[in-house]
């Protein structure tokens, strides 16, 4: 017998490999589909600071982050790579989304609150090679029958960046 | 034991701006002289208003490129249209950007110059136009006009009629490896690099303005910036190709705009007939040359300063 919880959880963890397999394939364009109109991707940043200073560890939203994208931001990203002329990305990356850990919880007004844990792995060029780890909380509503990603919130496991940029979507 | 000789190491600290500067060096001369002529044009960026400026960030990452090759990106505009051309179109798309193409950088009215070891380029604006920066988009502009409008009257208070109303500061570097407005690029050894990014705001503009630049910024600059990762490959490029005996008999050529610079009446420094030159460049290598061969500040030339400041702004803001 499945719990309500446990049914929750199976779907969103569906959801989730779902995205995982669209990044990896390069379906950006499925994986634009996913997040609603309204949408805030947010990364801050992450600071290296003494454990009574742990409130002051990641950056709130109105200091600088690593992204904050709204929609247009984020379909901006993806066209770009359309263009033929996105050196970065062209060649593009190899990449690995191991996403797991996953908590879901039920928020009052019907979306969820979902965290997740990823590993991300991204060979480039030759031999450039780049290991990401972090987790995303994410904002999950129902619309017409498929979750959407309201908000994303992308939390690094890094302060100083070691490889290259961000050019890979997490 | 004498425990007055074993204190830190005392920095020499002085601010412009707001902005700390500091040198191990007791014999360095002051900031202002260091700054010198420079200062004509950093104020029109960062001594605008009475309220100063603050600093969001900073955004750190790491490169292995020597740091000079970011101060060389920073008077390198013609790398743009190619480099960042598919950012600059998603961006004409959807925000009505202005287009950037290799005529509208070749035909720019901006210029290089050079002045007292630092590279700045400026432009001489139309009256009545606020400076461009990322984030501006056919939604934002008539923010930016109104907040310009708005504080006109205080900036040529302090900075004069042409510094308040004409003098555009571009993308420029502070000597040796500020870079940008507002980046330090840390050397971590001879081919390796953190970037300390910032974006600095001005403290009194309104919220909706601060929230526009901000996003401006992360949106193209830093590790994730739509212009900036295009720029990383190169670098990175460029310095590996640099490591192979075959590179190092061919010299970097830096002699584009020979011969096309020169003093201005209105303007000091070496300013350069055109925004596509290399005029910084090599003037930035024959400094850095200079520091590493002098013996001490004494042996290092400090420009006199001969602007004259309009306005009521000072170094201290």
């Amino acid at each position: 017998m499945v719990t309500s919880r446990q049914a929750l959880w199976l779907e969103l963890m569906s959801f989730y490999i779902r995205e995982a397999w669209l990044l990896d394939e390069r379906k950006f364009t499925g994986w634009l589909d996913l997040f609603a109109d309204d949408v805030l991707y947010f990364m801050p940043r992450r600071k290296n600071v003494l454990r009574r200073e742990s409130h002051r560890e990641v950056t709130p939203l109105g200091d600088l982050a690593l992204i904050e994208d709204d929609r247009r931001y984020l379909e901006m990203r993806v066209a770009r790579l359309d263009t033929g002329m996105a050196w970065g990305e062209d060649p593009p990356s190899r990449t690995r989304h191991l996403i797991g850990n996953l908590v879901a919880e039920p928020a009052d007004n019907g979306e969820v609150n979902a965290k997740t844990a990823f590993l991300v792995y991204r060979s480039h060029l030759e031999t450039d090679h780049q290991l990401l780890a972090g987790s995303r909380e994410d904002v999950l509503r129902r619309v017409d029958g498929a979750w959407k990603i309201a908000r994303r919130t992308v939390i690094l496991d890094a302060n100083v960046l070691l490889d290259k940029n961000l050019s890979v979507f997490l | 034991m004498d425990r007055s000789k074993l204190g830190l190491v005392e920095a020499r600290v002085e601010t412009y701006a707001g902005i700390v500067f500091a040198t191990w060096a007791t014999d360095a001369p002051s900031l202002e002289a260091y700054l010198g002529d420079a200062r004509w044009y950093l104020d029109t960026l960062f001594n605008r208003r009475d309220g100063g400026m603050q600093a969001l960030g900073p955004m750190k990452w790491l490169e292995p490129v020597n740091w000079k090759t970011m101060v060389d990106n920073c008077s390198d505009n013609y790398h743009v249209p190619t480099t960042h051309q598919s950012s600059a179109r998603v961006q004409t798309r959807y925000l009505g950007r202005p287009h950037l193409s290799h005529k509208d950088q070749f035909e720019s009215p901006n210029r290089h110059v050079f002045v007292n070891g630092h590279s700045l380029t400026f432009r001489e604006a139309p009256d009545n136009t606020p400076r461009y920066v990322h984030g501006m988009s056919k939604d934002t502009f008539a923010l930016f006009q109104q907040y310009y409008e708005a504080t006109l009257p205080e900036v040529e208070r302090r900075l004069g009629s042409l510094r308040a109303r004409r003098v555009q500061l571009g993308n420029h570097s502070i000597f040796p490896n500020g870079v940008l407005g507002f980046r330090l690029a840390l050397p971590r050894g001879p081919l390796q690099t953190e970037f300390w990014h910032f974006v600095l705001l001005e403290k009194d503009a309104p919220e909706t303005i601060k929230q526009v630049i901000r996003i401006g910024s992360q949106a193209n600059n830093g590790v994730a910036g739509l212009f900036e990762q295009d720029d990383v490959d190169n670098w990175r490029q460029v310095t590996a190709a640099s490591r192979s005996r075959l590179s190092r008999r061919v010299p970097q050529d830096l002699s584009m705009g020979i011969g096309h610079a020169g003093s201005h009446p209105d303007y000091p420094g070496v300013v350069s007939e055109r925004y596509i030159s290399e005029n910084n460049q090599r003037h930035f290598y024959r400094r850095w040359e200079e520091f590493m061969n002098a013996e001490s500040w004494a042996d290092i030339p400090i420009a006199p300063i001969t602007a004259r400041f309009e306005g009521t702004a000072t170094i201290r803001g």
